[in-house]
């Protein structure tokens, strides 16, 4: 990354933090003498993040609408690492929902909506080629592009100069940022999840969506996304802040096996995603 | 969007397409998605926000709180074929060397004109 941009990032005290509870949680998760009860004791310190949690596990995105009382079932039902994931899930939308406002060129309910498909098509991909765990696909599109909300908050001259070079010149938005800063949203966002100490297959997702390669570790994830990223585009779920769509990888075609997918039950499946994912609207 | 306000009985509703929606509209009946989901439950306070969602989202109208005002109409997004395909073309005009995207440009195309019904 530009040394000039990562050292203002680094020096931006406000920069958002995860909720403790989600390296705790982690920690527990780590030991497989870990009980139920005891990562439903840890959520529920934080009763509002608790409320969240159980919100989300009974709306029709986990498929058990109404029907969950308590973190613990939640547990039960769902697993502790899906469990995991919902409260992931429910921390980024608290840090980030409400924060700042957009700008000319960047809306930021259009990011959020494009942030969003981008998730639940990267799950519909996940469960159409098997293989990953389909809420962590989920969330590794949901946060693939928000190294734009910092630079949206926290450089927003330079932002403001990227998103007009990129309309101007008809080029991809981080193209517009390499050439003026020297860094992309993608670098910026993969800082800030290695700051979150998010583990790496969250974290090389939001690195290298726009350039995948299989050099990387948790390439698989990465080519969700990237592939994610593009469909959503040509869906106009959205707005990332840029009118252009990249091509996909070829490295990524070949990995996904595109040739062999069938793309017409792959767009169904990414649109019944996108609307179960629909419960997060609300909360952005 | 905060809480729902209480239980209403005998509720007037009218129904209006989404780009009606004003702010503190409130919702008559739930909307669902096309799979059948609900989308956002009756009651539950709009906003013009939350109308530009719906309308992202594929939602065409809703029933709202209130007298009849505005003549009962589909809010039906026509776009032509012909449109359809100068959007996508405009928008994957950097990638047409890509046989990937070639693909998905007329997976896309497909998809679209059935989902507006041509």
């Amino acid at each position: 990354m530009a040394l000039q941009i990562l050292q203002t990032i680094e020096n931006i005290s406000s920069i958002p933090t995860l909720p403790t509870v989600i390296e705790r949680l982690t920690r527990l998760l780590q030991n497989p003498k870990t009980s139920a009860e005891e990562v439903g004791k840890a959520i529920t310190t934080d009763q509002a993040l608790a409320s969240k949690v159980l919100k989300l596990v009974n709306s029709a995105f986990y498929g058990f609408p109404g029907r969950i009382s308590t973190i613990t079932h939640a547990i039960v039902i769902l697993g502790f690492s899906t469990v995991k994931n919902v409260v992931l899930t429910a921390s980024i939308f608290d840090i980030f929902r409400n924060k700042g406002e957009g700008m000319a060129g960047f809306d930021l309910e259009d990011f959020w909506l494009h942030s969003i498909a981008c998730g639940a098509a990267s799950a519909a991909i996940a469960k159409q080629i098997g293989g990953l765990e389909k809420e962590e696909c989920f969330i590794a599109g949901l946060i693939h592009d928000l190294g734009k909300l910092i630079l949206c908050q926290y450089l927003p001259d330079e932002f403001r100069s990227a998103l007009q070079h990129s309309a101007e010149n008809r080029q991809l938005l981080y193209e517009s940022e390499k050439k003026l800063f020297g860094s992309t949203h993608a670098e910026i966002g993969g800082y800030l999840t290695e700051r979150w100490n998010l583990p790496t297959n969250l974290q090389n997702p939001v690195k290298y969506h726009h350039q995948p390669s299989p050099a990387h570790d948790n390439h698989p994830m990465t080519a969700i996304v990237h592939c994610a990223d593009i469909l959503v585009r040509a869906l106009d779920y959205g707005n990332g802040g840029d009118a252009h769509i990249p091509s996909l990888s070829e490295q990524v075609g070949k990995s996904l096996d595109l040739d062999s997918i069938d793309l017409d039950a792959l767009l169904d499946s990414i649109h019944a995603e996108v609307e179960k994912a629909s419960v997060f609207i609300q909360w952005t | 969007m905060k809480g729902y306000p209480p239980f209403r009985i005998g509720t007037v509703m009218k129904k209006i397409p989404v780009d009606k929606i004003e702010d503190e509209m409130v919702l008559g009946r739930e909307v669902c998605g096309t799979g059948g989901n609900t989308l956002l439950t009756k009651g539950t306070i709009l906003s013009r926000a939350l109308g530009r969602r719906l309308q992202n989202w594929g939602i065409a109208s809703v029933y709202v709180e209130g007298e009849e005002e505005l003549p009962q109409e589909e809010s039906v997004v026509t776009v032509s074929p012909e449109e359809l395909m100068r959007h996508l073309s405009e928008k994957f005009a950097k990638t047409m060397n890509n046989p990937y995207m070639e693909k998905i440009l007329n997976a896309v195309y497909r998809y679209r004109l059935k989902k507006s019904g041509k």
